[in-house]
């Protein structure tokens, strides 16, 4: 019957209680929305700059990282690849080279950042799926992609033959003519101006350094959990080798993502506070025009304790009803905003593409954000349910009647 | 033997720098089964006698002693569990509870007091018939008349069967039939069922009805007058 008592007071002042289930609901829209947009964000970076091309972990020569010549780098079957595959944390790992050469075809030529795949594998997705125009080169047949801006700096068609000139392992001149067999996008503006991909042992045999890799990319099961995992590489491996995680090899994403992280933090805590003032308001209001009934239900034999009890679960119903109106408002807007990010123009874009992200903002589809802040508004909600308690425990039913 | 006793009862109340005495000194002693009208102007200390008899407010001093126990000595929980297992109160504004129909309400003091639902039903059904509302049992209070309403606050009051109720002005909002009609169940409801009732009242018709009108004036009790049946 309390419950049921409680229910039909939720519905007596309608006016009263869709006021209350808006403000809740759009609190959790606007807070969850903000998050979702932020943390899409987050995650693009994450996505674009440390999934598809860092890596969350690292395995290098133990000073490749303090000077990048191929000389600091190593050969994967002297790493013990089966016992660090035995870590749960670990999904797989991924064979890296990389080399700077310098490009050309006719009077243009620009500094090149030469990436590899390993040819034996599948090709990765990242790299079939940013395939703009052509295909992937294939292995053996002195075939490159190279980032859009670059081909199109180098005025280079697929067909064409690109000329390149660099140092290779150990001394060596590297040289040799490729031909373009597809453009790529980087989802990274800045790398598009400057990158070429070619199968591993065609860019080993380029350097002439046959098996030699870079560093060994390590796909893990958790990424908010590398420092740990980390340690655990670096016990297996010995000090012969340098382990790092994303946030070491770049300190500026790691600074941008934890800026961003904290500014979303402070909208939020603002957000909440306003929201804890309306939702005051309310409860006040509702609690002041109702102690004349909590006087007559405690004259005529409830107790307070039943009597916050109803009370209580009266603001549990309008918190979760409103927290579940939120989240069903914010899902389509982050699953539309998801598939369909939201491209920047004019200054906005510029000032991305210079931190050397796309200029687009897509919106995080994760759960656990509307989860989460519909949540920490039922959390207010319980702690704002201390002033009812605290009216009716000093409620005398003859002076509430009298109101 | 009497069921409720009131000693040296004072209520005062401070306004500002004065002292209201609402009531002042007020001895008084009311029997198993009286259907008793408490009478007297605005600010007499009617409502006041009522709310330290069923235990609603605490008087400033003296006791009031019903079936043997001193209430005033009776803290938070006692208190309500005192009041819902002997007093059934009837207000002036009925104060039933919006949202719940007539039937709901009468059985609302017996669901607090963990009544079986066969016999809370039961229980409901009698007391509504018992009224004359056995066909507007699932009504709500905004679909009924003042005096239907008033009448299901009876009903109310008479749901945990206690020993006595206290109406505060029961028929003030309420047309001659509907009084009629109310007095009527409440004289019966004494006669068959020994219930004490206790008014508070300005209204002749509910004086006229009465057996022992106490006359109060300032918070004391002018004249006390037994009638005959």
């Amino acid at each position: 019957m309390i419950l049921k008592l409680a229910w039909k007071n939720v519905w007596r002042n309608r006016r009263r209680t869709f006021i209350t289930i808006s403000a809740i609901a759009f609190a959790v829209l606007f807070a969850a929305g903000m998050r979702s947009m932020r943390a899409g964000l987050e995650e693009r970076m994450l996505e674009s700059i440390v999934k598809d091309n860092i890596g969350y972990i690292q395995i290098q020569g133990k000073d490749f990282w303090d000077d990048q010549i191929l000389e600091n780098g190593f050969y994967p079957e002297d790493v013990p690849v089966e016992k660090l595959l035995e870590l749960k944390e670990i999904l797989g790992l991924e064979k890296k080279l990389e080399s700077g050469t310098l490009s050309s075809t006719g009077m243009s030529s620009r500094g090149t950042f030469i990436l590899s795949y390993d040819q034996s594998e599948a090709a990765p997705e990242k790299i079939v799926n940013n395939i703009t125009a052509g295909n992937l080169p294939e292995t053996g047949k002195q075939e490159i992609v190279l980032g859009e801006e670059l081909a199109s700096y180098l005025e280079a068609e697929i067909g064409d033959t690109v000329v390149f000139l660099g140092q290779g392992f150990q001394g060596a001149t590297a040289a040799g003519l490729y031909l373009l067999s597809g453009t790529i996008d980087m989802h990274i503006p800045e790398l598009n101006k400057m990158v070429a991909y070619m199968p591993m042992s065609d860019l080993q045999e380029y350097i002439s350094a046959p098996n030699l890799i870079t560093s060994l990319m390590v796909e893990v099961k958790n990424p908010d959990d590398v420092d740990k995992t980390k340690k655990e590489i670096q016990k297996i491996v010995g000090d012969d080798y340098r382990v790092m995680t994303w946030s070491e090899m770049n300190p500026e994403l790691k600074q941008l993502i934890d800026s961003s992280s904290a500014e979303g933090i402070i909208m939020n805590i603002i957000l909440y506070m306003i929201l804890t003032f309306v939702m005051f308001g309310t409860i006040l209001m509702a609690t002041q025009e109702r102690k004349y009934e909590l006087g007559v239900l405690m004259a005529i034999g409830m107790k307070r304790r039943k009597s916050m009890v109803m009370v209580a679960i009266e603001n549990v119903i309008i918190s979760i009803i409103g927290a579940l109106v939120g989240i069903m408002m914010v899902a389509p807007i982050a699953y539309y905003f998801h598939y369909n990010p939201i491209v920047l123009q004019g200054e906005s874009a510029e000032l991305y593409e210079n931190f050397g992200f796309d200029p687009v903002i897509p919106f995080s589809i994760n759960p656990e954000i509307a989860i989460d802040h519909a949540t920490v508004i039922v959390v207010i909600s319980m702690v704002l349910m201390l002033y009812p308690f605290l009216v009716i425990r000093r409620l005398k039913p003859v002076d509430a009647m009298k109101l | 033997m009497s069921v409720i006793k009131t000693i040296d009862l004072t209520k005062v109340y401070k306004q500002g720098d004065y002292e209201i005495h609402a009531l002042d000194g007020v001895s008084v002693e009311i029997e198993n089964g009286e259907f008793t009208a408490v009478v007297g102007p605005s600010g007499s200390g009617k409502t006041t006698l009522l709310n330290a008899i069923g235990g609603l407010d605490e008087p400033t001093s003296g006791s009031v002693f019903v079936n043997n126990e001193d209430i005033t000595q009776l803290k938070g929980n006692q208190l309500i569990d005192f009041r819902m297992k002997h007093i059934g109160f009837v207000f002036q504004a009925y104060n039933l509870i919006p949202v719940l129909t007539a039937k709901e309400n009468v059985g609302f003091v017996m669901l607090l007091q963990g009544t079986p639902e066969a016999e809370r039903d039961a229980r409901t059904t009698e007391l509504l018939e018992a009224v004359g509302l056995g066909d507007i049992m699932k009504k709500r209070p905004n679909q009924m008349s003042g005096g239907q309403q008033q009448r299901v606050a009876v009903a109310r009051a008479l749901a945990p069967k206690p020993a006595y109720i206290l109406a505060d002005e029961p028929t003030a909002n309420l047309d001659s039939k509907s009084t009629e009609n109310l007095l009527d169940i409440m004289a019966r409801l004494n006669k068959e069922e020994g219930i004490t009732f206790i008014f508070s009242t300005h209204d002749q018709r509910v004086i006229d009805r009465a057996r022992r009108v106490i006359t109060m004036e300032d918070g004391k009790i002018i004249s006390d007058e037994r009638r005959g049946e």
